[in-house]
């Protein structure tokens, strides 16, 4: 038996043939990086060889990098329909190697694709974002960046950064017996994600020829855009906030078609990292570093810029009394009672326009309640929330009051 | 000061060139700032923004951002260029602390500016008011108000002609190092309205009626231009209308953060001269209803307090009294100003004659108590 090898791939795949018949040496290229997440990504390369007719082994010799050997898969690419992978070995003393037993109809040269686990791979998305207040816009940019703390560095890797939600099983081998040390992989490398999950993926292509050096963090930009047009919303609740008014922006993620600048771009925006601040009266105010989540295509991006400092609200509680006691029939302990509550809040706009202003109110205690009288219109949002929307001239006081009947309190 | 730190980063960044990674093939340290920007605000470190200008060769240039003992959030770098230079990657190499790698595309040989902006940690600030209050020639009074604001630094450099913005305005050339407080005056408002009133009200001043001076940020009081921001004001009394006498020293509060068109309310103290006396005259629980075992589940009670007000102050004045029965209650007695301003509150406006004594009650009944 002759054995060849030959250094195989720049991810540190030797390759090696135990066969009946000589081979010719192998090479690899083609190495793509598929991000999942911090803990795992899926290696791919490309193995050129000499395939001998029959049954034949290939040795594949993992020697740097952190390989996650029982999650390799081995994909002939050329010759699938007479070329069969008919199983792998892996031996004790051989930690870092694994033999894959081929069965050829005919001597032929093949690529086959090896798939498996790497660790130490990292994708990071991180938004600048920038509100003009002046202007109404917004700018924002998308950054990824791509740790590499492998161990190794790279010179020529294609990366493609996915995200969403991967379904992946620990190993099973404990279920039929085996001890720890024989049944149990590499700590911590979990199992290959179910493909049927990956087609759910949002998948992002971060670069081709890209050089990923140990110990380095790379930014790609992968979105800019500028003077996106923002809807400003002004919100009110009373336990958030500080009992102050709230501004939020609202921007879409929509294609801009035509030339002029409608939305973010239409393309989904990844959970990450963003850095916001607001420009405004001659300097630029930071104002927060927070997690955001996902945003579809279509869907709308909302970001908090703080409280505003031109429209405030004085909340008071102005009447309050308990009505229809009732009392149990036995032991005549209060079992319920009603609650008629009045409340006033004073509106004050001191900007120069008109502002419309949403009023979110909690209705504690009881779920059973109505709105008896009102100077503006409530909603019932859901089953403790009612809101009231209301626009506020510029430069005037406005007072909201409304009246709720409350039943069924529960004492206690 | 700038100059011996810009020194020792270019020392710092050269050194640190030759242990590049063997693919930098070129890099230029960025060391020269033009211009600071500091925006202070209440709830976040300051916000710098600094530009550093940068010649760029055509094509691809290799900038290191670096800094060694300023106090940088360093996960809040930004970094932008101006004209069409384009920011193309922003590398990170972990094992060298405090530095980051740029790639800029230029098309032509340029100067040009890179801004950077970022959170910088070690930057305290406080506002200072003093406020001089003084009678107008129309009898009413009028306040004197001055801000001031400090700076201190502890950021890790020294501060050289940087442009303060705060929540409450903005000011250039300012300059404070190391470990040093500095101290501006910001603006001088005289002649601004001014309220006052005692209040009786026992959660907020004890047993003694407390002086609340009000005034309303805007253009009629000559402010109007930016928010104040919370802060220390300390008040002087000038009453006497006579210049040279020295103000007198009356108290100081805290100034709450006030936007424009807000009033503005503090309290520099208590008054003596005006007394309040109160008594409770009764409180007692009436309409009671009892369980099967006779226990007291649901009841009410009525209060009843007697107040006696003196106005030693020497000239005529009011005095706002306010009560906190608690929610649920009703108010039994009709008095002249006795209102219920909230669920939980009442308050009664009393006008007092020069040396008037007034004595009244007042009484409330709170229902359905358990």
């Amino acid at each position: 038996m002759k054995r060849l090898s030959a250094m195989a791939s720049v991810l540190a795949v030797t390759v090696a043939f135990c066969a009946q018949q000589p081979s010719a040496s192998a090479q690899a290229s083609d190495l793509r990086f598929s991000i999942f997440r911090p803990d795992l990504t899926i290696a791919s390369e490309i193995v050129k060889c000499d395939v001998p007719a029959g049954r034949s082994s290939l040795r594949l010799d993992f020697l740097r990098g952190n390989a996650d050997l029982a999650s390799l898969q081995v994909f002939a690419l050329d010759h699938a329909d007479s070329i069969s992978i008919v199983g792998q070995t892996k031996r004790n003393e051989l930690p870092n190697a694994v033999f894959l037993e081929l069965d050829a109809k005919a001597a032929q040269s093949e690529r086959f694709e090896l798939r498996y686990a790497v660790r130490g791979f990292q994708t990071v998305v991180v938004y600048e974002a920038t509100f003009d207040a002046s202007t109404k816009q917004l700018d924002l940019s998308q950054d990824l960046e791509v740790h590499n703390d492998s161990g190794e560095s790279f010179r020529s890797v294609a990366v493609d950064a996915l995200f969403g939600e991967v379904k992946t099983v620990p190993s099973t081998v404990m279920q039929y017996g085996r001890t720890a040390e024989q049944g149990q992989g590499p700590a911590g490398l979990p199992a290959e994600p179910l493909l049927k999950d990956v087609a759910e993926h949002v998948v992002v292509h971060v670069g081709d020829r890209l050089e990923l050096t140990d110990g380095v963090a790379d930014r790609h930009r992968v979105l800019d855009v500028k003077g996106v047009p923002v809807a400003i919303e002004y919100r009110y609740r009373a336990d958030q906030n500080g009992g102050r008014v709230s501004r939020v922006i609202k921007a879409k993620n929509v294609g801009n078609d035509g030339g002029s600048i409608q939305g973010l771009g239409g393309q989904s925006l990844l959970p990450g990292v963003l850095l916001f601040s607001e420009r405004g009266n001659g300097s630029e105010r930071f104002v927060t570093a927070t997690l955001i989540g996902a945003t579809a295509p279509g869907a709308e991006l909302e970001l908090g810029l703080g409280s505003a400092d031109d429209l405030f609200v004085e909340r008071e509680q102005t009447e309050y009394q308990r009505v229809d006691l009732t009392f149990g029939e036995y032991n005549r302990a209060l079992v319920s009672y009603g609650e008629e509550e009045a409340y006033r809040l004073k509106l004050r706009n001191h900007s120069a326009e008109t502002r419309s202003l949403t009023i979110h109110e909690v209705v504690g205690g009881t779920e059973t309640f109505e709105v008896v009288e009102s100077s503006v219109p409530a909603t019932r949002r859901d089953r403790q929330l009612l809101e009231f929307k209301i626009d506020l001239p510029a430069g005037q006081e406005t007072i909201l009051t409304y009246r709720l009947k409350k039943s069924n309190v529960r004492v206690g | 000061m700038i100059h011996a730190l810009l020194i020792a980063l270019a020392a710092t960044t050269l050194g640190q060139v030759a242990s590049s990674p063997s693919s930098f093939i070129e890099v230029t340290p960025i060391t020269a700032t033009s211009s600071l920007e500091l925006r202070l605000t209440s709830d976040q470190a300051a916000f710098a923004t600094e530009a550093r200008k940068i010649k760029l060769k055509a094509g691809k240039n290799r900038l290191r951002y670096d800094w060694t003992r300023e106090r940088i959030d360093e996960g809040t770098l930004r970094f932008s260029i101006d004209g069409d230079a384009k920011l193309v990657t922003r590398e990170k190499v972990k094992r060298i602390g405090n530095a980051i790698y740029l790639d800029v595309e230029s098309p032509t040989d340029r100067e040009a500016t890179l801004t950077a902006r970022y959170l910088l940690l070690g930057i305290g600030w406080r506002v200072d008011y003093v406020g001089e209050v003084s009678r107008g020639a129309d009898g009413g009074e009028r306040l004197s108000l001055e801000q001031s604001i400090e700076i201190s630094n502890g950021c890790g450099r020294d501060l050289e002609h940087a442009r303060i913005a705060f929540d409450g305005g903005r000011f250039e050339d300012f300059s404070v190092a190391e470990n040093e407080k500095r101290q501006r005056e910001t603006w001088s408002v005289a002649g601004i309205p001014l309220t006052r009133s005692y209040v009786f009200d026992l959660n907020r001043f004890g047993g003694v009626p407390g002086i609340e001076l009000e005034f309303k940020n805007d253009s009629g009081s000559g402010l109007g231009k930016e928010m104040l921001p919370g802060g220390k004001v300390r008040i002087l009394d000038r009453r006497s209308g006579n210049p040279q006498d020295p103000p007198v020293w009356v108290g100081e509060d805290v100034l709450p953060a006030t936007a424009i068109g807000e009033l503005a309310k503090f309290s520099p103290g208590s008054a003596r001269d005006v007394t309040v006396e109160r008594g409770v005259l009764f409180q007692g629980n009436e309409n009671e209803r009892r369980d099967r075992w006779s226990k007291v589940v649901v009841f009410d009670q009525r209060t009843k307090l007697h107040y006696k007000v003196r106005n030693g102050s020497g000239a005529a004045t009011k005095l706002k009294l306010v009560e906190y029965p608690g929610a649920p209650f009703e108010s039994s007695v009709a008095l002249d100003g006795l209102a219920k301003t909230r669920s939980d509150r009442l308050e009664r406006e009393i006008s007092l004659d020069k040396d008037a004594v007034v004595e009244f009650d007042i009484e409330w009944l709170r229902r359905n108590l358990f």
